[in-house]
């Protein structure tokens, strides 16, 4: 039965692949396009506003219908999407030359007005969920049609970083946003066709792609499985060609699954449990150092997490501007005890909330951390809450550590700085307040990357000593997919990026 | 005693329960595990019989935990937690529904009206409000429970009241001098009795389906404590390569569930006069 299809597959290509010298390139590119790929993504995306979310899963799909200025890739490197190249032209000025010849999908042609349109609209419409970062912006100039100036309130370092999140709109999107985000277009490798809400959604291949040969499927479906086992058997099933999100216990199962492979990628993601430091327990520098030696990292990555994750050296994860190494934490529980000892401290107990179901064997992790800390004479109270109570908590400062993750989305650590270790960032989170890092943060944020890297390994020297979170492990994306699929790059930013993947 | 033994329904009811009941209580004798300590090197192993070490008879958990130790530590705090929630339900609900009874009138009125708002709310939503204001503990969790079972002994109370205080004989223990007390004590609380087993002894499957439900959402116990509910949340992220994680504690509570259903069930056919040959 399998022998003979695939020979006459074999057949076609073959003189499909004359024919297409015969005909001209037009024709092979219509040969090398063909199939259809299901995704299947572990969160559900929640609008089609490139703006408007900081979602993993929004981003994944709306990549592939809007395409930003800049892209990253995997190996943390800026690269030309549709602006050509871009330079700072002083402490506060940025100047992008923009790729000529790129359409929208409806045909219009992309230049600098579109740009005007999407960083003034994300800057003055401050409900837009990514609105907060463009507010340093003061004005955005249009040199001519292909060349644009951007002019920032304060030096904005990592303005690049974070333009590779924000797709490009058409600037007749104006106006009528909502009729626009109903069908919308951008200048992306697929077109919009169909959302079902929470449930998929549908594209379809842009054939006029500036990128040449690409896209190389027909059509490219995103379903939306939070569950991860549904998940798993939708891929043993051959329902879909790619999972995300896939967990350490699950990967033997996948591994031993025929026609499914499993790839991972050192994320661009440290956890980080941070203590309230306002509290008690988390104002005292003794306690947290306490805590921290009393945490067997190593055990943790080993034997819960199987080796998927890594040791941490600094809050910032390798191949970030900033990243350095500073050493591992210790895990010494005598000295622990005696520093509790030398405190003062009888008995602690410490307030653990997590946040339910949103970081994979978070409870089982959290477990583990309660039973090492017992045997330093601190009890913990795990609290699993509600997503949303579990942040009223936080912003109410109701804990003494919050167990949470940091995921380098931009590929720069300047938000997570600026929203962590500035009095205004932490001021609703763990009311972190240090005039040293605070001037630190604002001198990085230069767009000299040598000056930034200098900065950010003394800001990280500070918090490596003060201890302010707990900075468990690095994380490892974990995906599994079809052996159809070709070309398909494990990020490690946990998007689901397709434009170069073929299926056979 | 000779009538309840020929009741097929109570006494296999009965026997699941006491046998589950018992297992529980003797948790410290019957298993040497500790219930809550992780063990690293252990995770996961499958039952005994299924490959896994004699040591651990229903395997191991996710943190290398003794299953079985957990079930019956676990045994014993969801259905302490039950009982106790059944009791306080029906301790309020029945001295709601005399009251109401007896008083009759706007504290009637009041009353009922609030039962109807109670039944109007899910007992998860209400669940949730609650813990979002006072955190999650045993006592909020029983508080919860019970808050979601006095509606069904007050209104069953109220109406047996309401039928009994016009009878002949209370009337005439009332024309012989006897006070709203003892009328109460001696002629209508006895008479209310049957219906209010039946209602408690089914009402305790609820709960324990009720209090497993609440900590599986994360609204009731907190790990690390053993919990049925918690334990069955724990194990679902499992179920394609340790099935048993979820599938013990499943059981456990299809099993209680059934006992008390089966027990409220037998008991309600021997109490009730009608159904009675």
């Amino acid at each position: 039965m399998e022998k003979p299809r695939l020979s006459r597959r074999r057949f076609l290509l073959g003189s499909g692949a004359v024919l297409g010298v015969a005909a001209g390139p037009r024709a092979a590119r219509a040969q090398a396009r063909r199939g259809h790929i299901i995704a299947g993504l572990s969160e559900r995306m929640l609008t089609l506003d490139p703006a408007n979310h900081y979602s993993i899963s929004s981003t994944s799909v709306l990549r592939h219908v809007y395409d930003p200025l800049l892209d990253v890739t995997n190996d943390d490197k800026f690269v030309p999407a549709l602006a050509e190249s871009w330079k700072p032209v002083n402490n506060t000025t940025w100047r992008f030359t923009l790729r000529k010849g790129v359409r929208f999908h409806d045909g219009t042609p992309f230049t600098a007005d579109s740009v005007l349109f999407t960083l003034k609209r994300v800057r003055d419409n401050t409900k837009l969920i990514k609105s907060f970062v463009y507010q340093d912006l003061e004005d955005v100039r249009k040199d001519d049609d292909y060349t644009v100036t951007v002019t920032t309130k304060r030096p904005f370092g990592s303005l690049p970083a974070h333009l590779t999140m924000l797709g490009m709109l058409p600037p007749g999107a104006a106006g009528n946003e909502d009729a626009f985000f109903g069908k919308p277009v951008g200048t992306g490798p697929f077109r919009f066709v169909s959302w079902t809400h929470g449930d998929h959604v549908d594209l379809e291949a842009n054939a006029k792609y500036w990128k040449p040969a690409l896209p190389k499927v027909e059509k490219l479906t995103v379903r939306f499985i939070p569950e991860l086992s549904t998940r798993a058997a939708a891929l043993r099933a051959a329902e879909i060609h790619v999972i995300d999100r896939v967990w350490p216990d699950m990967v033997s199962t996948l591994r031993a699954t025929p026609g499914i492979k499993v790839l991972d990628t050192p994320a661009v993601e440290a956890q980080r449990w941070h203590f309230q430091l306002a509290r008690e327990a988390g104002k005292d520098p003794r306690i947290r150092k306490a805590v921290s030696l009393a945490i067997d990292r190593n055990t943790i990555i080993k034997e819960l997490l199987l080796g998927y994750a890594r040791p941490v050296v600094s809050p910032i994860p390798p191949g970030l501007i900033g990243h350095t190494n500073l050493g591992q934490k210790p895990y010494d529980p005598d000295k622990a005890r005696a520093i509790l000892k030398q405190a003062g401290y009888q008995t602690l107990t410490l307030d653990f909330v997590l946040m339910k179901d949103l970081y994979p064997k978070q409870l089982e992790i959290a477990q583990a951390v309660a039973a090492m800390l017992s045997e330093v004479g601190i009890k913990v109270s795990i609290r699993n809450l509600e997503i949303a109570t579990a942040r009223e908590q936080r912003t109410a400062g109701n804990y003494d550590l919050f167990f949470s993750g940091w995921a380098h989305m931009p590929h720069d650590p300047d938000w997570y700085f600026g929203q962590w270790f500035t009095r205004a960032g932490a001021e609703k989170l763990t009311r972190f307040s240090d005039p040293r890092v605070e001037q630190l943060i604002a001198e990085g944020r230069v767009p000299d990357p040598k000056v930034r890297q200098q900065k950010y390994e003394e800001i990280e020297k500070i918090l490596w000593e003060e201890e302010p979170e707990i900075w468990p492990y690095y994380s490892v994306a974990i995906y599994a997919i079809s052996d159809k699929l070709r070309n398909f790059e494990a990020r490690r930013d946990y998007y689901v990026l397709l434009h170069e993947v073929g299926i056979a | 005693m000779s009538r309840l033994l020929r009741q097929p329904m109570i006494v296999a009811g009965g026997v699941l329960l006491v046998a589950v009941i018992v297992a529980s209580a003797a948790a410290p004798w019957l298993v040497a595990a500790d219930p809550i300590k992780p063990v690293f090197g252990q995770r996961l192993q499958p039952p005994r019989g299924l490959g896994g070490a004699a040591g651990h008879p229903l395997g191991t958990d996710n943190l290398g935990r003794d299953i079985l130790a957990r079930l019956l530590y676990g045994g014993r705090i969801s259905l302490v937690l039950a009982a106790s929630a059944v009791a306080l339900a029906a301790g309020a609900g029945v001295v709601i529904g005399l009251a109401a009874g007896l008083v009759g009138g706007r504290l009637d009125a009041l009353v009922m009206r609030l039962a109807d708002v109670q039944l109007a709310f899910p007992v998860i939503m209400l669940a949730i409000a609650i813990v979002a204001v006072v955190g999650t503990s045993p006592a909020a969790l029983v508080s919860v429970l019970a808050l979601s079972g006095w509606v069904l002994y007050a209104r069953t109370v109220r109406a047996a009241v309401l039928t009994i205080r016009r009878l002949d004989y209370v009337e005439a223990a009332r024309t012989l001098g006897a006070g709203d007390l003892r009328v109460v004590a001696v002629h209508i609380l006895p008479n209310t009795l049957a219906p209010i087993l039946v209602l408690g002894s089914s009402q305790f499957a609820t709960m324990v389906l009720l209090e497993s439900g609440l900590s599986f959402l994360g609204l009731g116990l907190q790990p690390p404590q053993p919990s049925w509910g918690l334990m069955l949340a724990e194990g679902r992220d499992y179920l394609s390569n340790a099935w048993w994680l979820a599938t013990v504690p499943g059981i456990a509570i299809s099993l209680v569930v059934l006992g008390a259903n089966l027990l409220g069930d037998g008991l309600r056919d021997l109490l009730d006069p009608r159904l009675r040959q």
